[in-house]
This record gives structure tokens, C-alpha cells and sequence, in this order.
């Protein structure tokens, strides 16, 4: 089962639909994502989205106030799904839209010059922009070192920001710190398990606080080794003989065929897509449910942020993280940033799990609290806070 | 040491299946499903309930994980059982927690892992049963748990596919299709376990 990226269109028919699809798959393939790790999703096909993968919705308006596709449109506000309303002028959004969508931020598409703009909004959706696709290889040096150069090159090729864990034996060492934290910052993990790397690389602890993390795993195990029980949580994939060049597995030199490593690279993609939604499907979920257990109503911005109105009429903001909540704009996309300045709004707050952080990052994020308008909010509890706050 | 007394209790059914034997589980199976359903259950439940399961080594070492983070004395709130059948392979995970309920070792695996079933749900009067991915083992334990606990809720997760879904597309009961669908764990439990507490 490939887990792919969905980009779903509905609503009214548009003459930009052909356009945007066109530009959209030209961008993926220049990052290096293959043009199967898209899925487009209209009213026909729409039995086959998935709630497990990373969606945007373009939700295309109409000047003459009839609306399409509502029933579809409410299951997607109901799955917290990214939603772009799009309208020929937005001075006259409101007429143009469903009111389902009137508290979102609404882009214009009135000519071919919007639709690069837009693209770019799709990719961050999708968080498929270069700056956010990590990738984390470990590996044990004198086991598998040239697999690990054959994947990074590929990696790289592939629009991946890769990170090489070369750090040599550390024998019963602990992670270091900057290390766990570029694990949490990590969408998937690599392990390139060989006879001897789970004991000298990962201790079991190590592999279960990185998928207690929520991040994605996948081990490439070498032939005639199996995967550890306590490893069962990560997604296997057994290399066999015929996977090595010449047939030879059994030393430093050994490689991986062209084919296998395409293989393993649209493995990754496919483990990718699935984790991410896993990771931002969660918190953001748990926001909305909690927000309408109190009866608070708030709304999912395209650029990935939630918005909610206090009775006062002051406005605040929650931007939903997946890995270590960092200053504001240490991470965030460009189009969020404007968007969110734009607002100004009272307060500013990093929604974060801290179930996937370590306790120092979370001392040291309520210290920034104090000194930065951006405060950091734990998802944990939000009912109560949003209660005592909003 | 606080009373815990009232808390209720949720028995938790769950496993990786392997893809080297029946591959009914395995090939419906979401790993990464089954991953995020044990730790969202463990997170949203542990602070007001008691978690009971019989540990297999790929769930214990995620409940372990997410106790250690919850930071607050919850340990009266998580129950492991072990068969010392598995004495050797004990992993640390287990010094970790202060319950641990070790059952009696039997002459086969088979043997030893009924009597654990059988003490584990018999020493608990159970208001949910969870069950998430698994094998033959879990459709065991739910038959056992059904016959023990005729009242208790029932909650396959089916979005974790292998046995959870089996038992979500066979038994007779009028689950919700939330169970299939919905992949945010952690609202989906708060709903079913803790909203509606009155109700179990």
C-alpha cells in the first residue's frame, strides 16, 4: 500500500484545473518527488481518499452562488483537511463561497500569473518544499558504507535534506542530544541494519523513543539477518541477495542495485507521506475536537495555521508543529509567516506535542515563553487551557 | 501511596503481526497505525485510568516511553503481565514499571500464554477492552474477555487493519465507523474512553 500525496479539487468546474495540475507536477518532479507520489481527487474519484495521507483541498467558488460538492467539503472541514478556497476576486469571497469557508483565508485566481503562487501554497501544504523533506541514515561504517553514499546521493537527487549519521562506535553511549534532536526534526529514518548495527548504533530504547516520536522507520535488513523483536515497529524491508551488485553482500564494498535503491527511495517517499499526516493529523485533530468539546470554534487556515476568535474580538493564533517547536520563524513556510503577521494577532502559539520532546527542549521552551511574543502551548490539556484562556 | 481504586480499567490488546506467519494480519496490517493508536491510547489514558496488558516486546518498550513522559506518579496506572515462559528474553523495559505480574511458567509457549490470558483477565474487572493490529492472539483474548466481561465496551480499532479490523468486520455489535476511519488516536480515545465514561 503506497501512501501518496493527495491534492484534492473540487467544488465548481474552473479553466485553471489543466494549469495547476500541469505546474504542480512539473515543481514535484524539479524537487525530485515522482509524479506517482501525487494523487489528484475529484467528485468522481473520491472514494479513494485517505485519511492516513497528507491532503490539500482546493475548493474552487463560484460567482453565481451555487456551490458544489458541499457534502464532500463538510467531511473534509470535519477531517481538519487544509482547505484553499480559491475565487476569481476575492473582494467578493464571501459571495463566492460556501459559508462553510468563509472564515478561511481565500486566494484569487483570476489569471495564469496565480496559479505559481498558488503551487507554492499547495507544495507547503504538503510540506513537500526542500527545506522540510529530512531524512536520517545510520548506518554502521564498516558494514555498509557505500550503501549509505549510494542512498545519500539518490536521497539528495530526490529533493531530500539528508542528514548522515557517521558518528562511529559509541559503545554503550546514550544519543547525544543534538542528535535526538535532529531525530525529532527528522519525517523518516533509514536504518541500514547489518548483523552488527542495532547493538553497536541503537540501543531498543533509542528505537522506541523514535517511534514513540511518531517518526517513520524503515530498516533495510541485510540478507540471512532478521529484524529484531523489539524492532517489529519499524517498516521492514529484507534485502535479498539479488538486491547487491554482483550478488555480494558480506563487506564494506558491497552495493545496491540501481533498482533497489529506486525502490528504496519511492519506499521512503511512500513511508514519508504517511508519517507526516500521522504526525500533524493528530495534533491538529485533537486541537478541533477539543476546541468543540468547549464549544469553541476556530478554523484551519491554508497556510497551516488555526485561527481563533476571542469574545472580545482579538485574535489568536495556533501554528501546529511535528517536530521541536523552534522560535517562530526558525521553521515556518514564508507564506505562513506573511499570513500570520498580517493578522496581528494577540498572541502567537507553537501547538507541540510534548510527548515527542524531550524534557531539557521543554525547559528551555518555557524559558523562550518569556521572552518572545510566540508563546509554546502543549497540545496535552488544550480543553482546559482553551477554557481558562479563550 | 494514592487510592486508585476507582479508577476504571482498560484492557489493552495489541501486537505487531509477522509477515512470516498468517499473512491475513500482516497484509491489512498499518504499522504505523498500530504505532500511533498505542501511544495516543497510552497518553490519553494512563492520567485517569488503569492500563492493563499483557506485554509483548514491540508495545511495551512505547508504553514505557510515554509512562516515563507523563512525568506524574502514575505508575499504580499501568499493570503489565508477563509468563516468565519469556524469562530469558525479558527486556529492561520491564524494571521500569513497579507492577509488573509475573505468571507461572507452563511446559509449551501455548500453555504458558493461556494461563497468563487467563489470570490477566480474570484479576481485573474490566470496563473496556482496546484492541489494536494483532494475530490469532488477540481474536483469543477477546473471546475470553467477551466471556468474563459480557458488559464491557468493546473497541477494535480497524484503521490499524489485522485482527483489530477482523474482529471490527465480524462481530455483531454496532461499532462506530470512526474505528475505520478516523487515524487521530488520541481524539478518538478521549471520545470513546473518557466523554463517554458514564457509559462504560
Amino acid at each position: 500500500m503506497r501512501t501518496k500525496y493527495q491534492i484534492l479539487l473540487i467544488g465548481n468546474e474552473n479553466s485553471f484545473i489543466g494549469q495547476i495540475k500541469e505546474s504542480l507536477n512539473r515543481h514535484t518532479a524539479e524537487l525530485g518527488v515522482s509524479g506517482d507520489s501525487l494523487l489528484y481527487i475529484e467528485q468522481a474519484n473520491f472514494s479513494e481518499y485517505k485519511a492516513n495521507a497528507p491532503a490539500v483541498c482546493l475548493y474552487f467558488g463560484s460567482n453565481d452562488g451555487m456551490f458544489g460538492d458541499l457534502e464532500l467539503l463538510r467531511s473534509l472541514i470535519n477531517d481538519a483537511t487544509l482547505i484553499i478556497p480559491l475565487v476569481v476576486d476575492l473582494k467578493s469571497f464571501k459571495q463566492c463561497t460556501p459559508e462553510e469557508l468563509h472564515k478561511v483565508n481565500g486566494y484569487e485566481l483570476s489569471n495564469e500569473k496565480d496559479v505559481e503562487s498558488l503551487v507554492s501554497v499547495i507544495l507547503e501544504g504538503l510540506s513537500l518544499l526542500r527545506l522540510s523533506r529530512r531524512l536520517f541514515i545510520s548506518y554502521k561504517r564498516e558494514e555498509s558504507s557505500i550503501v549509505a553514499i549510494q542512498l545519500f546521493e539518490q536521497f539528495e537527487k530526490n529533493g531530500f535534506d539528508v542528514f548522515l549519521d557517521t558518528h562511529c562506535v559509541r559503545p554503550g553511549e546514550p544519543f547525544q542530544d543534538e542528535l535526538w534532536q535532529r531525530l525529532a526534526d527528522t519525517d523518516v529514518v533509514v536504518l541500514l541494519n547489518t548483523p552488527g548495527f542495532v547493538n553497536s548504533h541503537w540501543t531498543m530504547q533509542e528505537l522506541a523513543q523514535a517511534n514513540a516520536m511518531s517518526v517513520g522507520i524503515l530498516q533495510l535488513i541485510w540478507p540471512g539477518h532478521s529484524l529484531e523483536l523489539e524492532a517489529k515497529l519499524s517498516i521492514p524491508y529484507p534485502l535479498q541477495d539479488s538486491d547487491f551488485g554482483n550478488n555480494t553482500y558480506a563487506n564494506k564494498d558491497a552495493y545496491l542495485t540501481k533498482n533497489t535503491i529506486d525502490q528504496i527511495v519511492s519506499e521512503v517517499e511512500s513511508l514519508r507521506a504517511r508519517s507526516l499526516a500521522s504526525r500533524q493529523d493528530n495534533i491538529i485533530t485533537e486541537f478541533f475536537k477539543g476546541a468543540a468539546r468547549v464549544g469553541k470554534d476556530a478554523n484551519l487556515q491554508p497556510e497551516k495555521f488555526i485561527l481563533m476568535n476571542k469574545p472580545d474580538g482579538k485574535e489568536l493564533v495556533f501554528i501546529p508543529t511535528v517536530g521541536v517547536p523552534q522560535s517562530f520563524t526558525y521553521d515556518q513556510s514564508e507564506e505562513l509567516i506573511k499570513q500570520v503577521k498580517k493578522r496581528n494577532a494577540e498572541t502567537i502559539f507553537i501547538l507541540y506535542d510534548h510527548i515527542n520532546i524531550r524534557e531539557k527542549w521543554i525547559k528551555h521552551l518555557s524559558w523562550l515563553d518569556n521572552y518572545l511574543p510566540v508563546k509554546a502551548l502543549k497540545i496535552e490539556g488544550i480543553e482546559q487551557w482553551l477554557i481558562h484562556n479563550t | 501511596m494514592a487510592n486508585t481504586q476507582h479508577l476504571s480499567k482498560i484492557f489493552l490488546s495489541a501486537s505487531i503481526p509477522d509477515p512470516e506467519r498468517n499473512r491475513i494480519y500482516y497484509d491489512t496490517a498499518d504499522i504505523m497505525a498500530i504505532r500511533d493508536a498505542v501511544r495516543a491510547l497510552a497518553t490519553v489514558i494512563i492520567p485517569h485510568s488503569k492500563l492493563v496488558w499483557g506485554g509483548h516486546p514491540s508495545i511495551t518498550p512505547l508504553i514505557r516511553y510515554v509512562l516515563q513522559r507523563l512525568g506524574r506518579n502514575v505508575q499504580d496506572h499501568v499493570i503489565l503481565y508477563q509468563s516468565l515462559f519469556f524469562e530469558k528474553g525479558f527486556i529492561d523495559d520491564n524494571k521500569v514499571f513497579e507492577h509488573v505480574i509475573y505468571t507461572e511458567r507452563y511446559p509449551t509457549i501455548k500453555e504458558s500464554i493461556a494461563h497468563m490470558r487467563e489470570r490477566m483477565l480474570s484479576e481485573h474487572r474490566f470496563d473496556a477492552a482496546v484492541f489494536i493490529g494483532g494475530m490469532e492472539g488477540i481474536i483469543e483474548e477477546y473471546e475470553i474477555f467477551k466471556e468474563k466481561h459480557p458488559k464491557a465496551l468493546i473497541i477494535p480499532v480497524a484503521s490499524t487493519g489485522a485482527a483489530a479490523r477482523i474482529l471490527y468486520e465480524n462481530l455483531d455489535e454496532p461499532f462506530g465507523v470512526i474505528l475505520k476511519n478516523s487515524y487521530a488516536y488520541m481524539a478518538l480515545f478521549r471520545e470513546l474512553l473518557l466523554d463517554n465514561h458514564n457509559n462504560i
